[in-house]
């Protein structure tokens, strides 16, 4: 079967990878510790060996090498098995871009993995939370029950830590997709005259950035004792510069430890 | 039918949910800042919850999908009309806030030009169906 390359970027293309990599997160959420570390670890590993016969020579063992070395790593730190699933996206890219698809009878499955991958990476590196935990804990602090629980309707810890939580993610998909666009897809589209990369990150950062400035005044506003304006500023235009919202997240847990000192 | 006019109206499906959501949390900040009966605040959020901010998200994900698919990125009228959908979606997330801190916090005051917000948020529907409908500057 002949392969277009690179793979037409369409809007089923875009959503049903990142909604697959959202049920990943959502099924390995449920896998319990240090089982989860250790499976996501592992299976770092053998995705890393999927290209093993793609094409590429010995830069396909020093590819597969050099994920068995992150995967070893991603035992004991998440950031270590993020890191190996940025690295697969690109290979992704490059495999989309060669015309040698990781599932040889599927041809845009490789740029499929290019726009699910990051999205799972960005899970690791936050410390791949349990998501239903997350969402158990927003909904455990609902007013009505707490209400039914003759707790404080005052100070809402829980759920002023979960927003947090959120907030913090946000602000990592935010800058890393920025980032990846900015520095990656820009450049690559004015130099080699590839556009791919801006036409697919173009959009996902879009709604990355928008869902950051909404979580962010929706904190702010509900807060605003808490986060004076240059604290707030701060925060908002950190977003505007890539990699800058990782500047924001030492801020966002000095936050969350005043609140939790709050709350204690 | 194509994908594409499934996806269109699947965004002004959403468009329509969200409009009618912010508009009754604009309403309600408006109208209880002062003494917010505890079951209408949480009333709103609950459907805050469950309705206009699952559509706030849907409308961006099927309107990015839709200007996807049918190639519009690069128009004006997409650029003026997603100034304006970013002012619409941050005044949500700014009165999501305000209505929590209601919530917890009793008495605390609305926005002082509240009835203004309510008449920003139909002048920025009524653009945004213009731009949408009209495409000015585009070859249709």
């Amino acid at each position: 079967m002949p392969v277009a390359t690179p793979t037409p970027v369409t809007a089923l293309g875009l959503i049903l990878p990142v909604l697959i990599a959202l049920m990943f997160i959502g099924v390995c959420s449920l896998v319990r510790e240090p089982a989860r570390r250790n499976f996501s670890a592992i299976f770092v590993a053998g995705a890393g060996a999927a290209y093993l016969s793609g094409g590429f020579g010995v830069l396909e063992l020093v590819f597969c090498a050099a994920i068995t070395v992150l995967a070893y790593r991603g035992l004991s730190d998440y950031r270590a098995t993020g890191v190996a699933w940025l690295l697969h996206s690109g290979w992704d890219l490059a495999h989309d871009l060669y015309g040698n698809p990781i599932i040889p009878f599927v041809p845009d499955s490789s740029f499929g993995c290019f726009v699910c991958d990051p999205v799972i990476a960005l899970w690791y590196l936050t410390g791949a939370p349990n998501v239903w935990g997350l969402l158990r804990k927003h909904h455990r602090s609902a007013p009505g029950r707490r209400r039914e629980a003759g707790m404080s309707a005052r100070r809402v810890p829980a759920e002023d830590l979960g927003q947090l939580a959120r907030l913090r993610i946000a602000s990592v998909v935010e800058t890393g997709t920025l980032a990846s666009l900015v520095l990656v897809a820009v450049p690559l589209k004015h130099l080699a005259g590839w556009d791919l990369g801006v036409r697919a990150l173009g959009p996902l950062h879009g709604l990355a950035f928008v869902a950051f400035i909404w979580i962010s005044l929706r904190t702010i506003a509900a807060d605003p004792d808490r986060w004076p304006s240059k604290d707030a500023a701060r925060l908002i235009l950190l977003a505007f510069v890539p990699l800058g919202g990782l500047f924001n997240l030492r801020l966002l847990r000095r936050k969350a430890e005043a609140l939790g000192a709050t709350a204690g | 039918m194509d994908t594409y006019l499934w996806l269109k109206a699947l965004h002004v499906a959403s468009a329509l949910v969200f409009v009618g959501g912010l508009l009754a949390q604009s309403v309600v900040l408006h109208a209880l800042a002062e003494d917010a009966p505890p079951h209408l605040v949480q009333a709103v959020r609950r459907w805050d919850r469950l309705a206009t901010g699952p559509a706030l998200l849907l409308v961006w994900g099927f309107g990015l999908a839709a200007a996807s698919s049918g190639g519009w990125f690069t128009a004006p009228w997409l650029m003026a009309k997603l100034v304006v959908v970013i002012g619409l979606s941050a005044l949500h997330g700014l009165q999501a806030g305000r209505l929590r801190r209601l919530e917890r916090e009793s008495g605390t005051p609305g926005f002082q030009a509240l009835p203004r917000i309510g008449l920003g948020i139909l002048l920025g529907a009524a653009i945004i169906a213009v731009l949408a409908v009209l495409k000015p500057g585009a070859t249709i």
